[in-house]
């Protein structure tokens, strides 16, 4: 058990680190169920630290032992899934150790509508050691899902930038600005969704096609976004008009 | 382009999630510029009419950039999204929207006091659907796609442009492969017939120049054995022959097809040798696309390889 608090606080610190996620509250936890849980979001995920003890296991997929692992949104909430739950495969379709689930999400109501942030999920798992397994466990999530960061790059912090950044925080977006001269991939790599603008002849080539390279998604428009695309290497815009 | 855009894919979620956009249309008769083309978003061409749709309040000072795509430049890349065609003088598959990988391109000025109401909507349905694509890969552009020899005969067709057969497809064809070539709109249509299921470039320094950055060369072996070089039935011929299951294979229809597969078979996946060929298709005939701004090979589908699913 001792071994097993040590690692819990390392996760525990790695995941306030590594990410700006919002912390879940988890309930329906057994008391004395071999594993501690901790559940956090952010605009794009969902994530399931899961720390299992000793000797105990889940399962990731149906390998004819115990329930494969499960996480639904509940469809009332304002949130999806935007793909399929990652879990950690080690071969063999079992969960052991220290566990991350991730599961991708997207809103499906616009928060400028007033609409509520509150993520609610369900999580399903059953725990197996080598001679039983605890019956089928249901765990709750709920929380506050902090809204997407969007850092807007442009020519100048002008007027105009302005209301391109007033028009996304009316949409519930946490925009921040950032210009093509001080922009670094740093910043980038720390908002959920980059978007490159510029008017025309607003900026020179030279440094868009020095525009950082980052894993953020990248929202390029027009001819900032053409030139920007292209530097990076796509296809996308092999010609353009 | 101008303010407008039409061929939207309203069934996809930036038009849809979160908010529902409704964009009001206007009927418009097809343009010249419309007729006997196709694009993914207008696969079977366009109708006597069309749907346009206001992104800008009003025509911009000066065009919007589209991404031409004009039938197929670069949407054999897996997971290209055409979203919405812009309205210009261009032919079909001239993108106002797309997406590519982690990167999203919207072709209209994002400034509220230009975007109608339901351009607003879509642009932050757009910030939504991207949101999810942290680190998303893509495939690396390395050469245009042979359509772009194509279009030089489309122009002519459309407005008499000879300056692509006389000088452009000259100075982008490898000498070799064009020593019937007669410079001419007829010229061009029977080379094209001939030759463009065969066409590659992307390979080595032969396959670049200076001003014109992507060199074609038709490959001689694939057009011998009749397989045109994108095509899964070639990669599977070639391999057959490879592996000399086919009695008809000599040693040196083994050899053509080897090189075949050097040629096209990326390096990344490429085995040390030919030598149990089916054995290699096995493993990765689900996981493997044909590219070719990739530089016209045969490569795991990155889609895959992002999603760890070996």
């Amino acid at each position: 058990m001792r071994s097993l608090t040590r690692s819990w606080l390392g996760v525990l610190l790695t995941a306030v680190l590594a990410t700006a996620q919002s912390p879940l509250v988890v309930s329906g936890v057994p008391a004395g169920a071999p594993f501690r849980i901790a559940a956090s979001a952010s605009g794009t995920a969902l994530s399931i630290e899961l720390e299992l003890a000793s000797e105990w296991h889940g399962y990731a997929r149906d390998v004819g032992g115990g329930e494969p692992v499960r996480l639904t949104l509940d469809a009332t909430c304002g949130f999806a899934a935007a793909g399929d739950l990652v879990a950690p495969d080690r071969g063999d379709g079992v969960l052991a150790g220290s566990v991350r689930l991730t599961l991708p999400i997207r809103a499906t109501r616009d928060p400028a509508g007033g609409a509520s942030r509150e993520l609610r999920a369900t999580l399903a798992l059953q725990v197996c050691d080598a001679l039983q397994c605890l019956e089928p466990m249901s765990l709750q999530l709920h929380g506050e899902v902090p809204p997407l960061s969007v850092l807007l790059v442009v020519a100048a912090r002008d007027e105009r930038a302005e209301r391109i950044a007033g028009f996304l925080r009316a949409r519930g977006f946490a925009a921040a600005v950032d210009t093509y001269a001080e922009v670094t991939a740093d910043v980038c790599e720390a908002h959920d969704v980059v978007i490159a603008d510029a008017e025309r002849h607003g900026v020179g080539i030279g440094l868009l096609r020095q525009f950082p390279r980052t894993s953020s998604p990248l929202i390029g428009i027009g001819f900032a976004g053409t030139e920007i695309i292209e530097a990076h290497g796509l296809a996308m815009t092999s010609g353009y008009i | 382009m101008n303010h407008q855009g039409h061929g939207l894919a309203l069934n996809h979620p930036i038009f849809r999630t979160p908010n529902a956009v409704s964009f009001p249309t206007h009927t418009a008769p097809r343009r010249r510029n419309h007729e006997g083309y196709t694009s993914p978003l207008y696969p079977h061409g366009m109708g006597e009419t069309y749907e346009l749709v206001d992104f800008e309040v009003s025509p911009p000072a000066s065009p919007n950039p589209t991404l031409v795509s004009h039938e197929g430049f670069f949407t054999d890349v897996p997971g290209f999204e055409s979203l919405a065609e812009g309205e210009s003088a261009k032919m079909l598959g001239s993108l106002a929207l797309a997406r590519q990988g982690r990167y999203f391109y919207w072709g209209y000025p994002i400034d509220p006091e230009r975007l109608t109401e339901p351009a607003k909507d879509t642009l932050a349905n757009v910030v939504h659907y991207m949101a999810p694509r942290r680190g998303e890969e893509t495939t690396p552009f390395v050469c245009k796609t042979r359509r772009t020899l194509w279009v030089y005969l489309a122009l002519n067709r459309e407005t008499g442009y000879l300056r692509g057969i006389e000088e452009h497809f000259i100075g982008s064809v490898e000498a070799g492969s064009r020593a019937d070539y007669v410079a001419t709109p007829a010229g061009l249509e029977r080379w094209l017939d001939d030759n463009l299921a065969y066409v590659f470039s992307g390979k080595d320094a032969s396959h670049r120049g200076e001003r014109y950055t992507t060199i074609f060369e038709v490959d001689d072996d694939a057009k011998r054995l009749g397989t045109p070089n994108a095509e899964r039935a070639s990669l599977e011929q070639w391999l057959a022959l490879a592996a000399g299951d086919d009695r008809e294979a000599d040693a040196e229809l083994r050899e053509v097809a080897r090189r075949l597969l050097a040629r096209y078979v990326h390096p990344d996946i490429a085995p040390p040798d030919w030598d149990a060929p089916a054995a290699w298709y096995a493993r990765w005939q689900d996981r493997i696309v044909f590219v070719e701004s990739a530089g016209f090979w045969w490569l795991e589908d990155p889609r895959l390889a992002h999603s760890g699913r070996r």
